[in-house]
């Protein structure tokens, strides 16, 4: 009994394999392989139209691959959507609560759905985010309206918690809320967060494991910190004066000029030590960067371009 | 002003385009086969049956000049679009140029098709009364939906009203001025004619004025309460904090269901009855004229859930949006669970509207006294065949048409529960597209008396033909839902049981009451499977899979 | 307990915790035999994955700053850890390098220097202490 308890521990919680979507000419997702360990706060970032939330649309079944598969908590979320959905809660980046529903009638909606809604958690909540019950929902402002949202998607405690970009337009306080709700979930045994989002120091805060995604594909998917290991900002003094960036493998965003050049190196320290002195140069300086600094050199342009002389020259 | 022409020619012109092509050609078809045919009365007539479906031409221009008409009717807001109000235009223009440039298209199209198509099939309708008229009433659609009202609900009876006066104007109109010879009411009409038309035309520049005071109050985004005195002391009370939670998904569906599309059709009902009371009274004034029985109330049920049939078929959670809710798409339940609150709230709002129909009715009928007629009536029936087969056929009418409105409320839920808005205009394309071959076959049977002999003798095995295409429909979306896991085996059974027990109740009905050589057993079982609906029904759930998982 | 957690540091988010809390212990801040906030408390405080405050307590735990009691939660050491007064050196080396690179670039010789620090030394001392 433990064992196939442990097993169904061990196993992960949502598996997409080979996923592809295609709208029209634009492909959404390109052939996606992801696994979400269960107990873990998983990070999905990526650009504005890189996929994110066509793939969270993916999870909850209101999309249908076109290739691949999906599978949450071992069902299928076409074929079974009442199995998965009952075990899912769900906070969409778009306004989707009813205008015209008081804040009550939207608990007392939602509290007919899910046999596992805890009533005294709902209420706790409800006063901790200073809702007004008798209010309307096209009432309340962005954040309120956030956190009635979170409310009814917290209250019956679901086994994963899916937030499509939860912290867009909202004031910090707002943000907080959020966050302080993906931390208490996830303090809970077994369950599991699945958010996307481009605030990246957030997500480098709350989240174990990331997932980048750019233009469809799966960049990287891995734990944070092996991540975040293994990328480094190097940089390099060359001996005489280069007029355009260095050619490294693994090297991202090439920014400098002259003799110093400055880049993100996926690596090892000791191994750059060696491709750099094979290149002419030593290594002067180097830090680990943030998140933010790794994203944009992955997913931004290649090289940093300079303004065009003539512009600079009207000034 | 060329910020307003552009803007008419955006709305009105580039977001129509295909529509106003398909117009054009639609025009240049009839007006060739009117050319073609013969100007006689049979011609003439099928030629005028062409334009019955005139006011829902009207009320989906009324829709376009009204600059689209999402939203919603029910709320207090004004429905002008309010991302048009940071445009730099004065408010005069926004409400103006739409108003001025949809009576000119309205007027526009009537002349071209009176003179295009029905006066040379000798129809000699008046060139302009009609086209002022009709402009006048899209002019005071489009002030009224821009207005914002104190009142939640009160704008849809009042649309209702005014569409009533419309229909029943034109009515009027075209009853006495088809009189030939020309009696004496064709006469008055026709001196008073200047002066009509006077009054008409002046009707959409006072539109325009009210309309710019309305847009006006909403661009400033004040929406006036004239209840307010009452709001706040009562909302708390309503806060709903202390109401029982709900049993199941279903009853928690059934409820925001019933919130959101239940109360239509009861409040326009609730709406209807004083001018339905004051019209009848004044026919009843009349000697001889047709509309004097208080029952006919029951039978405008389900005149007046043409327009509101297509509120149901969605998948929205707000009034008036037809884009599909992930917040719906998310909820743990299953499609025939969406599909059977829909049902449900149907037949409660059919029903509450019916009931107060009916007591309204019954209180008419003693009121003026007419139980007596209404006996009659009654009496004339018993004599031709048996009391008990009177009463029955009397039962059967007054329970048949609440049956009969809800069908109608749901066999056209499909098309919108799946989410594509081409398959809502579906219906809209099939009438344009019927249109022809229907004509064309009316005309063919003018010409020569024989052929409409033809047709009749085969419409029974057409009608026969479409029950049977009908089953087999039937018999697949049975299947499809059972394949798809969509119901389980004692559902089928629940859902096919009650369908065949109807289908074999109208058929003993039918029997019983019509007389056997009118009605032959093959045709009554005929008519009993096309009565009661099984197919579109049965596709809804499908519908709402095939939206929930794009 | 107050700590800081700087997301633009590139220095992994539980070693800052765990060097933070090391001073605390280090400067008299956290008292031996002092109570440390619970794991679910102390993440849900500073907003960060319950993890990663667990990876902290744990690299505290081999460094003997801290001690799992079964039940009880988690205490500072009451044994004086030997790690302090190498952490007070550390924290202080730390320090000196910034002022030698700062002299370094100012053109300050190092034994101005060092006659400077004992210098200020005796101006901050407090008269009649020596």
């Amino acid at each position: 009994m433990s064992s196939a308890l442990e097993t169904a521990r061990a196993e992960p919680v949502v598996v997409l394999e080979g996923v592809s979507r295609q709208f029209g000419r634009v492909k959404a997702l390109d052939d996606v392989t992801l696994r979400v360990p269960r107990g873990v706060v998983f990070g999905l970032v990526g650009v504005n139209g890189a996929g994110k939330t066509t793939l969270l649309k993916h999870v909850l079944g209101l999309l249908k691959p076109q290739t691949g598969r999906v599978t949450v908590l071992g069902r299928d979320p076409v074929a079974d959507p009442v199995g998965v959905l009952s075990r899912v809660g769900y906070l969409g980046e778009e306004n989707d609560l009813p205008g015209w529903m008081r804040v009550a009638e939207l608990i007392r909606y939602m509290q007919g759905f899910y046999s596992t809604w805890d009533e005294k958690y709902a209420d706790h909540l409800l006063r901790s985010f200073e809702l007004d019950p008798a209010a309307k929902v096209k009432h309340l402002s962005k954040g309120q309206r956030a956190r009635a949202g979170l409310l009814v998607a917290l209250a019956y405690r679901p086994e994963i918690l899916i937030l499509d970009d939860p912290s867009s337009g909202l004031d910090p306080i707002v943000r907080r809320d959020i966050l302080g709700a993906i931390i208490r979930t996830i303090s809970e045994e077994g369950r599991t967060v699945l958010f996307s989002s481009h605030l990246l120091h957030e997500v480098e805060r709350v989240a174990d494991h990331i997932a980048l995604l750019d233009k469809g594909r799966v960049v990287v998917a891995d734990e944070m910190d092996r991540f975040k290991r293994s990328f480094c900002e190097v940089t390099l003094q060359f001996e005489h004066p280069l007029a355009a960036p260095p050619c490294f493998v693994d090297s991202l965003r090439w920014q400098g000029s002259g003799r110093e050049w400055t880049a993100i190196v996926r690596g090892q320290l000791d191994d750059l030590a060696r491709r750099a002195a094979a290149a002419g140069a030593r290594i002067v300086a180097q830090r680990a960067p943030t998140l933010d600094e790794i994203f944009v050199a992955q997913v931004g342009p290649r090289v940093a371009q300079a303004e065009p002389e003539s512009v600079a020259a009207e000034e | 002003m060329h910020c307003a022409i552009h803007l008419c020619r955006w709305h009105f012109w580039h977001r129509f385009r295909w529509w106003h092509v398909a117009a054009g050609i639609d025009l240049v078809v009839l007006a060739v086969l009117c050319r073609v045919f013969p100007a006689e009365p049979g011609y003439q007539v099928v030629a005028l049956l062409l334009f019955a479906p005139l006011p829902l031409g009207l009320a989906a221009l009324a829709g376009v000049f009204t600059l689209g008409a999402g939203g919603d009717l029910a709320a207090r807001e004004s429905m002008y679009p309010a991302r048009m109000f940071t445009l730099p235009m004065r408010t005069r223009d926004l409400t103006v140029w739409p108003i001025l440039v949809g009576a000119a298209a309205v007027v526009g199209a009537w002349v071209a098709i009176a003179t295009l198509v029905l006066r040379p099939i000798g129809l000699a309708v008046p060139l302009w009364t009609p086209g002022l008229a009709m402009a006048a009433s899209v002019a005071w659609l489009q002030a009224l939906a821009w207005c914002p009202l104190g009142l939640p609900w009160l704008r849809l009876p009042v649309v209702i009203g005014l569409a009533y006066v419309i229909l029943f104007g034109s009515a009027a109109t075209a009853a006495v001025s088809a009189q030939t010879p020309p009696g004496e009411g064709y006469v008055f009409w026709k001196s008073m004619a200047p002066i009509v038309a006077l009054v008409l035309a002046l009707q959409p520049p006072v539109a325009c004025a009210v309309a710019t005071y309305g847009v006006s109050w909403a661009r400033r985004g004040d929406t006036p309460s004239w209840l307010s005195f009452l709001a706040d002391r009562g909302a708390p009370a309503l806060g709903a904090v202390t109401r029982r939670p709900f049993r199941s998904p279903a009853a928690a569906q059934f409820w925001l269901e019933w919130r959101l599309y239940g109360r239509s059709l009861p409040y326009a009902m609730a709406w209807m009855i004083p001018v339905f009371a004051g019209v009848m009274l004044v026919h009843r004034s009349v000697p001889g004229s047709p509309c004097r029985s208080p029952l006919l109330l029951l039978v405008l049920l389900p005149l007046m859930t043409l327009g509101s049939g297509a509120e149901l078929g969605r998948l929205a959670a707000q009034r008036g949006s037809r884009a599909t809710a992930s917040f719906l798409a998310v909820r743990p339940m299953r499609e025939i669970e969406f599909v059977r609150a829909k049902l449900l709230v149907a037949a409660a709002s059919v029903g509450m509207a019916y009931l107060l129909a009916a007591a309204v009715a019954a209180m008419l009928v003693l009121a003026t006294g007419s139980l007596a007629e209404h006996a009659a009536i009654w009496q004339a029936m018993a004599d031709r065949s048996s009391p008990i087969k009177a009463t029955a056929a009397c039962l059967l009418a007054l329970l048949g048409l609440p049956v009969l409105t809800w069908t109608m409320l749901v066999k056209a839920m499909f098309l919108g529960l799946g989410g594509r808005t081409w398959m809502s205009a579906i219906p809209a394309a099939a009438l344009v597209l019927l249109m022809f071959p229907s004509v064309w076959i009316a005309w063919w049977c003018l010409a020569d008396p024989g052929r409409a002999q033809l047709l009749w003798a085969a419409a029974v095995p057409l009608a026969e033909l479409l029950a049977a295409v009908k089953l087999v429909l039937a018999g697949l979306v049975l299947r499809a839902l059972r394949r798809g896991a969509v119901i389980s085996r004692p559902t089928a059974v629940k859902l096919v049981v009650p369908w065949a027990a109807a289908v074999l109740g109208l058929l003993a009905a039918i029997l019983w009451l019509a007389p056997p050589e009118l009605v032959p057993w093959h045709v009554a079982l005929t008519i009993a499977v096309l009565v009661v609906p099984a197919v579109r029904i049965g596709l809804a759930p499908l519908a709402v899979r095939w939206n929930r998982h794009r | 307990m107050q700590i800081h957690i700087a997301s633009d540091d590139g220095v992994p988010i539980y070693l800052q915790i765990a060097k933070q809390v090391k001073y605390l212990v280090a400067t008299g801040r956290l008292l031996p035999g002092e109570e440390m906030p619970p794991i679910r408390v102390l993440a849900e405080q500073l907003l960060l994955n319950p993890n990663t405050v667990a990876r902290a307590y744990r690299e505290l735990e081999i460094a003997g700053i801290v001690e799992k009691r079964r039940t009880a939660g988690t205490y500072v050491s009451q044994r004086p850890s030997p790690l302090a007064r190498e952490e007070r050196l550390r924290i202080v080396t730390e320090r000196v390098d910034v002022l030698l690179v700062e002299a370094r670039h100012l053109e300050v010789g190092t034994d101005e220097l060092v006659e400077l620090v004992r210098q200020r030394d005796r101006q901050l001392r407090p008269s009649g202490q020596e």
